[in-house]
């Protein structure tokens, strides 16, 4: 089972059976994370990303290990879909020495920046300056690279989805900004919170293209991020995506989610569901056949399941690693006098 | 009358007080009511905050006064230092204190500064409650105790509260203050459980409490940490050694006579902060007793923090991260050479 | 070559100095003849100036640090300026009395950076209570053993030494705890003793702790001596001289002549030996601003009381411009002290040892005595003596004062 970044232009078998694979881990993944959460097994907060799967596989289809990408703190998705190890994410979950950050950052921090997984994020907006400047260090280092930042709603309204994405624009950085519009900034529905009726109209006032997508619809973004990522390394700057999508669960685990309809909720989870529609799409497009995609969700879950087991036989970190990584060993406990 | 309540419930209730007596009291942060503009949601059915603490205010204060932001700290919490500032006397949740991130201008170079800047003139009476502390597995940036960073800057008062009681008084007290006050509220104390008394009260800023009597060492704790130190002051008991337990409660004003003097009872001085140890309120509390009480100690002042690093995600780093009463019995017998054997 | 600067010799009789106070510090840019160090010596507290242009580059000695004369106690020179081995070498080998030899063996500055002979272990490791509480029951740290961490006296070392003291002597120690607990709340200034004030208080103390002091008191009628003194000093005035005919004088030229006939009174208690003098060399004791000293009017007996009363303001002019030199502070046999422009009347002068007397001089009163059945308005003096019981006893003290009081109250006999 190949799973490579590298992309050819048009949507092959290839091609498709890598997003398929790609969006049915991060829904296995969330799904066995929520299970294990509910068990008490795991340490902290986590936020899932189930049900906006078509999002970062439909963008990430078209990057590759030297482009960056900020993820926020529903980062699972991001991750996967920008190839991290499942092993070492879900060890990191667990906390444990093996996981991708050894065990200190934890879900809300997972990053591989050997594949250009910046990390996800637990200040909402944190990654908007940050694609900015991996944008600038492309452009100027002329890597060939795009810089991509995810960010949801919630943070369209933050101080900094202003200053990252001007910035971007005047020094025509080659940075996608993908706004996964799933409703919800927590518990606060989009339209209280933001006076546009969406986040691609604010793209105009940066004077770069703002487009709307059904996020819903892998191919719907992978063509748009397609359109975007190709101005991005023609050296033509900036774009912002908004991916309308909807988040399968909570805004963390715990939510009891009174907030949504529960109407919209079953339509999400049943026919606008993103892996179900890919998969139809695949079928219809005979990219793949019903055994062929059965075999790939076993396979699929076979490597979760693995990585489950990877995570909770790992040890955790040997204590001396609290103080290594960190620029000054200072201790307080210092010469007696 | 006292009744057992937790420490979130008793801050709700310091809200819901100071609410009904002051009609200029408003709640704004992000959703402290929950599903604002959404048609279906019952009022009793809305968040009232990423924990639960401001849970009910919103039935009885209305969407008006129980104010849903965006996520836009440097927004709302700006907006209520301006607000404040024109009659009103916001309450302001930043969600997690390490978010002053996004909005430390509007606290120190706006909030903080006004009274100052503007010759007197003007009052800033706004409130910012805010979560702190580690041990809740929530990792670098949702995990820090960063009230010496406010402490430091003049102008805003620091309070962080032990217990229940307290906690509700302190908090009608902040916001009664004319100044900025920043509240700070340890996330793994909310489902501690108190007696709380009924109805109105306040509990005074700037006096610290001695949580513990005691002869041979003082503890000076900073929040949670009080019960750190008391469930050391109890090992210590059983060894013959008294500490006396003294938590600030506000740190901004300071009591230092109520440390002083208890220092010039036990000469021996131990400050557990969890917070990182640079430029902390251990390290700050420490140096003024060096230098109003030097003729007091008996031995070196040690401060017992957090090592010099980001707040680890592992639960094992984390629980080696914060003070541990061990850390402070083993630092007593040091500090008073009860057992030599120890030091090393 | 750094300069180097060496304790001075401010008088003939000094043979080692104590450093007062440092008013320069390393690194400061100096001009020549500015002052650099205070150093204090017997009663005297002079400054030292700089010789030259140049930078401090070390000071060897500390404050109250006692070296000998001749010791060096700071190097000046150019910024950067190396201090070789060899001066240091030299300072080493400088003759000098062994004690302060020892004393600069226990500065720190020097042998880490001049010798490179870590000298660190002999500090004494004493905490600031225990520090606090063995000074104000004057206990040398040094003689405590500790038992804290590392060996460091605490508190309870000294507590433990006081109450053990307690038991021996079966009297309870001078509780000189501070009225409040709490140094926060109180505004008291402390300074660091030394120069002057020093001086002082180590001579008051050792007087008290060395000898055993009585004071008689009674009064003399001078109400016939002050008539005198007025008409004197008209005179000079008119003759266009100063008025040196001060009542401290007279009194001066009269215990000249009873401690001529009483030498009992003239003496001093030295090491188990007893001296009586036939010359008086008088010390006339000088409030100054910072302190107080006993410059000394030699032979007074030679002395007429203008000449006496010529000397004292001399003397007194000295004292407070810091002009006397440490001989002209030295070898009195008896000293007056005039406390009688505070409005004090009688009070228990302490000894400036060795002397066996000193004569407190008080305020003048109005009072009424009889003579023969008629009260008579009078000037009266009161005067207290203190003595040493070692050197005499009470009755031949009494019978001194008696003299005194009879030659001021018949002021004639001052001119027999």
């Amino acid at each position: 089972m190949e799973a490579s970044n590298t992309r050819t232009q048009t949507m092959d078998s290839h091609q498709a059976m890598w997003m398929y694979q790609k969006m049915s881990e991060i829904r296995h993944f969330e799904d066995t994370v929520h299970e294990t959460f509910s068990k008490g097994v795991l340490p902290g907060f986590v936020h899932l990303y189930a049900g906006e799967e078509a999002v970062a596989v439909g963008v990430c289809a078209h990057l590759n290990d030297k482009d960056s990408i900020t993820s926020t703190h529903r980062g699972h998705g991001h991750c996967i879909a920008k190839g991290c190890d499942l092993n070492g994410m879900m060890a990191e979950i667990y906390g444990k020495e093996t996981g991708l950050c050894n065990g200190k950052g934890g879900s809300m921090h997972i990053a591989d920046v050997s594949k250009g997984m910046l990390g996800a994020n637990g200040i909402v907006g944190g990654g908007f300056p940050l694609a900015t400047g991996a944008g600038l260090t492309a452009k100027l280092q002329d890597t060939g690279g795009v810089a991509v930042c995810f960010f949801g709603d919630g943070a369209n309204n933050h101080g900094t989805f202003h200053e990252g994405i001007n910035m971007a624009a005047i020094w025509n950085l080659p940075v996608i900004f993908v706004a996964e519009n799933n409703g919800y900034a927590e518990a606060t529905p989009f339209s209280y919170a933001s006076s546009c009726e969406n986040i691609a109209d604010r793209a105009a006032s940066y004077g770069i293209p703002g487009e709307i997508v059904d996020g819903k619809d892998a191919m719907a973004v992978y063509e748009a991020a397609e359109r975007a990522v190709t101005r991005a390394r023609n050296g033509e700057g900036p774009s912002l995506i908004e991916c309308k999508t909807y988040r399968n669960y909570g805004h963390f685990e715990g939510d009891a989610q009174k907030y949504k309809g529960s109407e919209e909720r079953e339509e999400h989870l049943k026919d606008k569901d993103a892996i179900l529609q890919f998969r139809q799409y695949m079928l219809q497009h005979n990219l793949s056949n019903e055994e062929g995609l059965n075999k790939l969700d076993e396979q699929v879950k076979a490597s979760i399941q693995a990585a489950v087991e990877f995570a909770e036989s790992s040890d955790y970190p040997d204590a001396g690693s609290l103080i290594t990584d960190v620029y000054v060993n200072y201790t307080n406990t210092g010469r007696e006098s | 009358m006292g009744r057992t309540i937790s420490f979130s419930d008793a801050i709700n209730e310091a809200l819901a007080e100071t609410m009904r007596r002051d009609k200029n009291v408003i709640l704004m942060g992000e959703d402290v009511a929950g599903g604002a503009a959404v048609d279906h949601l019952q009022d009793e059915e809305a968040w009232g905050g990423v924990m639960g603490v401001t849970q009910g205010l919103v039935q009885e204060f209305g969407r008006d006064r129980i104010l849903d932001t965006p996520i836009a700290e440097a927004g709302y919490v700006g907006a209520a230092v301006s607000a404040a500032a024109t009659g009103m006397r916001p309450v302001t949740e930043l969600m997690f204190n390490d978010f002053i991130g996004s909005c430390l201008d509007e606290v120190m170079n706006q909030g903080a500064k006004l009274r100052y800047m503007f010759g007197g003139k003007a009052k800033v009476p706004l409130t910012i409650r805010t979560m702190h502390g580690a041990g809740f597995r929530a990792a670098a940036q949702h995990s820090q105790s960063l009230y010496g960073m406010f402490t430091a800057i003049p102008g805003l008062k620091t309070v962080v509260p032990s217990t229940p009681a307290e906690a509700k008084g302190l908090l009608i007290a902040a916001i009664e203050d004319d100044d900025l006050v920043v509240f700070f509220e340890d996330k793994t104390l909310y489902n501690m459980k108190g007696d709380v008394p009924e109805g109105y009260y306040t509990t005074d800023l700037g006096k610290a409490d001695i949580k513990r009597e005691g002869s041979d060492v003082t503890i000076v704790a900073i929040g949670k940490q009080v019960h750190t130190a008391l469930e050391a002051a109890e090992q210590l008991a059983a060894k013959g050694i008294q500490a006396e337990i003294v938590d600030p409660r506000s740190l901004s004003p300071l009591d230092e006579d109520t440390i002083l003097a208890s220092v010039d009872k036990t000469n021996h001085l131990i400050v557990v902060d969890e917070a990182t140890p640079r430029c902390n309120v251990a390290t700050d509390i420490a140096a003024m007793v060096a230098d109003k009480g030097f003729d007091s100690l008996d031995a070196p002042i040690k401060r017992i923090t957090a090592p010099h690093s980001p707040v680890p995600f592992s639960p094992v780093l984390e629980d080696l991260y914060l003070p541990s009463a061990d850390t402070i019995v083993r630092t007593v017998m040091e500090l008073t050479g009860e057992d030599t054997a120890m030091t090393t | 070559m750094a300069t180097e600067i060496v304790m001075p010799k401010f008088g003939m009789s000094m043979n080692e100095g104590t450093i007062a106070e440092w008013l320069k510090k390393e690194g400061d840019d100096i001009k020549k003849g500015e002052p650099i160090v205070t150093v204090s010596s017997d009663k005297i507290t002079n400054e030292v100036e700089a010789p030259a242009d140049g930078r401090m580059l070390k000071i060897t000695a500390a404050e109250d640090e006692t070296l000998a004369v001749g010791q060096v106690i700071a190097y000046m020179g150019e910024p950067g300026e190396q201090i070789t081995e060899s001066t240091a070498a030299e300072e080493g080998a400088a003759p000098a009395a062994p004690e302060p030899a020892e004393a600069v063996a226990e500065e720190p500055a020097i042998s880490r950076e001049i010798t490179h002979a870590p000298q660190a272990e002999s500090r004494v490791r004493v905490s600031p209570a225990a520090k606090k509480l063995a000074a104000a029951h004057g206990i040398p740290v040094d003689s405590i053993e500790g038992t804290g961490p590392k060996g460091r006296i605490t508190k309870k070392d000294v507590e433990t030494l006081i109450e053990s003291a307690g038991e021996e002597e079966s009297t309870a120690p001078p509780q000189n705890e501070p009225a409040s607990a709490n140094p926060s709340l109180d505004t008291t200034q402390v300074t660091a003793v030394k120069g002057m004030r020093k001086v002082i208080a180590e001579r008051m103390q050792q007087s008290l702790q060395e000898s055993a002091q009585l004071t008689l008191m009674r009064k003399a009628d001078i109400t016939g001596l002050l008539q005198i003194q007025k008409q004197a000093n008209a005179e000079l005035e008119q003759n266009g001289e100063a008025k040196t005919m001060t009542l401290t004088a007279f009194i001066a030229k009269a215990a000249v002549l009873a401690l001529q006939k009483h030498p009992a009174a003239n003496a001093s208690f030295q090491d188990g030996m007893l001296y009586r003098y036939d010359h008086v060399h008088l010390g006339i004791a000088a409030a100054l601003t910072e302190g107080l000293v006993v410059p000394v009017i030699f032979h007074a007996e030679a002395k007429s009381v203008r000449e006496i009363g010529e000397s004292i303001r001399l003397l007194g002019h000295g004292a407070r411009e810091n002009q006397l030199a440490s001989e002209d502070m030295q070898g009195s046999t008896f000293t007056i002290t005039n406390l009688g422009a505070t409005g004090v009347e009688y009070f228990t002068p302490i000894l400036n040892t060795p002397e066996a007397a000193i004569l407190g001089v008080g305020a003048v009163q109005d009072g009424v005595q009889f003579y023969e059945g008629t009260p008579m308005e009078r000037k009266l003096l009161p005067l207290s003596l203190t003595f040493d019981h070692r050197a005499l006893d009470g009755e031949p003290a009494g019978r001194f004062l008696a003299e005194l009081t009879g030659i001021l109250e018949h002021p004639h006999r001052l001119f027999y």
